[in-house]
């Protein structure tokens, strides 16, 4: 299952070139990923990920420029779960073209103990009903 | 959690490498300011998160950027961010010399990749 999620533009998204900045894209996502891992995953009854959940790395491409308009639309799915890391990949739609991909590797984290922990039960399971069907 | 937000970090490396493009043959590129000649396109980046960075007064991250790899007409930026010699964070950029005017990439000229080759990593 897809997560879809409708991302307005703010005027200071745009750079001097006068497209979404690039790096603004990561923060479009983030809102995306937030709004499922912290807001939708606490709904479910599962606040853990809200604990410490650090990302290890990201990768974007951009495929074409977004100028400021309408609300672009994000599909998220979860594309991987390890014992102790996941990966979240993403397209951001534009006007129904797709205008980015990317893909986040997220690591919950104990903020105590300073150091990653495993994935539990409650999160696998969450995160494969958003596993996109191959 | 007080860390430096990871899509900042996206804008640190940018700055670095818009200080290099800006000394670059042909400058920051078309659609600004109406400088006609050449443009690029950020075609991918791909950002390790290494360790935290925690705000502090006075913090002041380093990043040092070099050409990883050139093509006909896109190059590789790869990047290394350190706090005080630690380093935080690796990026990697794949820049596309790109016409705004036709629409599509173009060729990098002769004083573009003899710019980019000298800060060939070592």
């Amino acid at each position: 299952m897809k997560y879809i999620y409708h991302s307005p533009l703010r005027w200071s998204d745009m750079d001097a070139y006068g497209h979404v900045n690039n790096a603004r894209f990561l923060t479009l996502y983030e809102e995306a990923r937030v709004a499922l891992f912290f807001t939708g995953a606490r709904q479910m009854g599962l606040t853990s990920f809200e604990d410490g959940i650090v990302i290890a790395r990201h990768e974007i491409d951009y495929v074409r420029p977004v100028d400021y308009g309408d609300p672009v639309r994000i599909e998220m799915w979860v594309e991987e779960i390890r014992h102790s890391r996941f990966t979240i990949a993403y397209e951001l739609i534009d006007r129904e073209v797709v205008a980015s991909r990317a893909r986040s590797v997220c690591v919950p984290f104990n903020l105590e103990f300073q150091r990653p922990r495993r994935i539990s039960e409650a999160e696998r399971a969450f995160l494969a009903e958003w596993m996109a069907p191959a | 959690m007080g860390h430096v937000n990871h899509a900042r970090y996206l804008t640190f490396f940018e700055d670095a490498r818009m200080e290099l493009l800006a000394r670059s043959p042909h400058g920051l590129g078309d659609s600004v300011r109406g400088h006609e000649g050449g443009g690029y396109i950020a075609a991918r980046v791909a950002v390790d998160y290494v360790a935290p960075v925690e705000f502090r007064p006075g913090l002041t991250l380093r990043v040092r950027t070099g050409v990883a790899k050139i093509g006909t007409s896109s190059w590789t930026l790869a990047g290394e961010m350190d706090d005080d010699g630690t380093v935080v964070a690796r990026c990697e950029v794949v820049m596309v010399a790109y016409s705004y005017e036709q629409g599509r990439p173009r060729p990098l000229d002769d004083d573009e990749r003899a710019y980019w080759e000298t800060y060939e990593a070592q």
